[in-house]
């Protein structure tokens, strides 16, 4: 039976959804399990931790834990339960403990107290906003001038805004999976998330002013 | 209208993040498809977004980051501590020479500080058990007395018996059963108190045919014995049962030079700090001196300083067992 399961095509494997893998490595513990799990989120989950910690060494280091705890925890998973939210919780948390660990200290901002019942209302503002300029304030800068000044704004977002917002636009996870990550109502991802996109816009301005004068 | 906007704008958003479901993205296609303003309005939305978020950076994962991954965890597997991530602090025993060497020193100063009260509380002890055999013995004399003429002496009126000769007497009656009361638990030199006593008739006998074993039937007690006084006749007897006045009977032996002479000071049974005394009256008291009484001030010597028979009936002079009772 081992012999069988190790002899387990790649295109056997590949059909195989994450969470029976998962549920099948907590029972039977074999490597190859694991190992496909791992290789299935190398590149998604490590593009997440490089760019929300912001060095690429810290952020090999933290992968690497993610999937050690992941393998520490394994008896702690339940049949059915979504693995990448799980796995996203766990890489998120290895990251802020590395971050206070390094000195970086996450912080937590007030910004995030937007209100569930105001938020249709916010969210035709954030788009009046966004495109209420024909060309938006940055369209005059060069391309690589505006990526640095992304890099810059996004890193200088409170913590909870820029995890919200990375987890949204750059790994297109689902609301309601980043809510599982983050432990927070759905509401409060959307909040974040025009939070940020309201703070950026409004930081681009602020540079195109400064601009000017 | 207003609402309507909102919920555009919550839709469009939602729709550009991918975060519409299956039936709501296909009606929202719908909509832009006969909707020329709503998608115009989504193309400069997602042409801002992405101005505004684009940051250039791909963050390729690092070449076999997964094998070295998988390797990590299965080097990790074989430790049985894992240490939380980033602690770099160098593999710690559980306890270093340090730490061993605080915890002897704490041991043994609390041994230090222990010893002395362990010490004390066995000096304690002896001392109360000492005082509770001469009680025992005290009442035994008391018996005796109350059912004969006189304490304990020698039954052929042999001054020359040894002191000891009371304890023969008394188990000759019956009256001292277990020998061990006859030891001072304290520091006493009878360690090991004979295990059994000859009538007196026997131990007579034994004087001149064993007298090792007299030597040691003697000797078999930590106490010393009052030998009686001189007697107005001039004789010299021993202390009578209708004796009005309170005086020691038994206490603590005194000690004794190379000659068998009384040494000066208090009993060695103590450390030599007192001795335990038995009155007549059944009180064991504490005399940290020989002082009994101005009539008595030497338990161990009578009022000519000498270890014999009190001058008087009041002089009592108590010797160790193995001295006969005319003294020395």
């Amino acid at each position: 039976m081992l012999k069988a399961l190790n002899t387990e095509s790649a295109t056997d494997l590949a059909e195989i959804s994450d969470e029976e893998l998962m549920s099948r490595y907590r029972d039977e513990g074999l490597e190859f399990l694991f190992n496909e799990l791992v290789h299935r989120y190398e590149r998604e989950l490590y593009r997440y931790l490089s760019r929300y910690i912001g060095d690429p060494a810290l952020a090999e280091d933290v992968f690497q834990n993610t999937f050690l705890q992941l393998h520490l925890k394994r008896g702690l998973y339940e049949d059915g339960r979504p693995v990448r939210p799980w796995l996203y919780a766990i890489a998120t948390h290895q990251a802020v403990d590395s971050l206070r660990k390094v000195g970086r200290h996450p912080t937590v901002s007030l910004d995030q107290k937007a209100g569930r019942s105001d938020r249709e209302g916010e969210a035709a503002n954030l788009i009046d906003l966004l495109v209420g300029d024909d060309s938006g304030p940055l369209s005059e800068l060069q391309d690589q001038e505006r990526v640095q000044w992304v890099r810059d704004s996004v890193e200088r977002l409170p913590e909870t805004l820029r995890q919200t917002l990375i987890l949204a636009y750059h790994q297109d996870l689902k609301y309601r999976e980043i809510a599982d990550i983050l432990k927070i109502p759905v509401g409060t991802v959307k909040s974040r998330l025009h939070a940020a996109l309201a703070k950026l816009q409004q930081m681009a301005r602020v540079a195109k002013r400064d601009e000017k004068e | 209208m207003r609402k309507n906007d909102a919920m555009n704008a919550d839709e469009s958003l939602d729709y550009l993040l991918g975060n519409l479901e299956a039936h709501e993205r296909g009606v929202f296609e719908h909509r832009l498809q006969t909707d020329p303003l709503l998608s115009e309005r989504l193309d400069q939305l997602g042409a801002s977004l992405n101005r505004l978020l684009d940051d250039g950076l791909t963050h390729d994962p690092p070449e076999g980051l997964a094998t070295r991954t998988v390797a990590f965890v299965a080097q990790e597997k074989g430790r049985k501590i894992h240490r939380p991530f980033h602690d770099h602090s160098t593999g710690r025993l559980p306890y270093r020479w340090a730490d061993v060497a605080v915890a002897a020193s704490i041991f043994f100063v609390g041994v230090l500080t222990i010893l002395p009260l362990l010490q004390y509380a066995r000096d304690r002890r002896n001392h109360a058990a000492c005082a509770f055999n001469l009680g025992q013995i005290g009442q035994k004399l008391t018996q005796y007395a109350s059912l004969n003429s006189s304490y304990p002496y020698s039954p052929d009126a042999r001054p020359d018996d040894p002191a000891g000769t009371f304890a023969v007497v008394l188990h000759d009656a019956g009256l001292l059963p277990d020998l061990a009361v006859l030891d001072c638990p304290y520091n006493g030199a009878c360690e090991h108190p004979v295990a059994q006593l000859p009538r007196y008739e026997d131990f007579k006998g034994i004087r001149n045919s064993d007298p090792e074993r007299y030597r040691r039937l003697t000797g078999l007690s930590d106490y010393a014995y009052h030998v009686g006084y001189r007697h107005p006749t001039g004789e010299i007897g021993p202390l009578e049962s209708r004796h009005a006045g309170v005086i020691p009977l038994i206490a603590d032996k005194p000690d004794h030079d190379d000659h068998e002479a009384v040494k000066p000071g208090n009993s060695p049974n103590h450390g030599r700090r007192g001795q335990n005394v038995l009155f007549s009256d059944g009180a064991v008291k504490w005399l940290k001196t020989r002082f009994v009484s101005p009539q008595d001030p030497d338990i161990f010597l009578n009022n000519d300083n000498l270890a014999q028979p009190g001058t008087h009936a009041q002089d009592s002079v108590l010797l160790s067992s193995d001295t006969p009772f005319q003294g020395k």
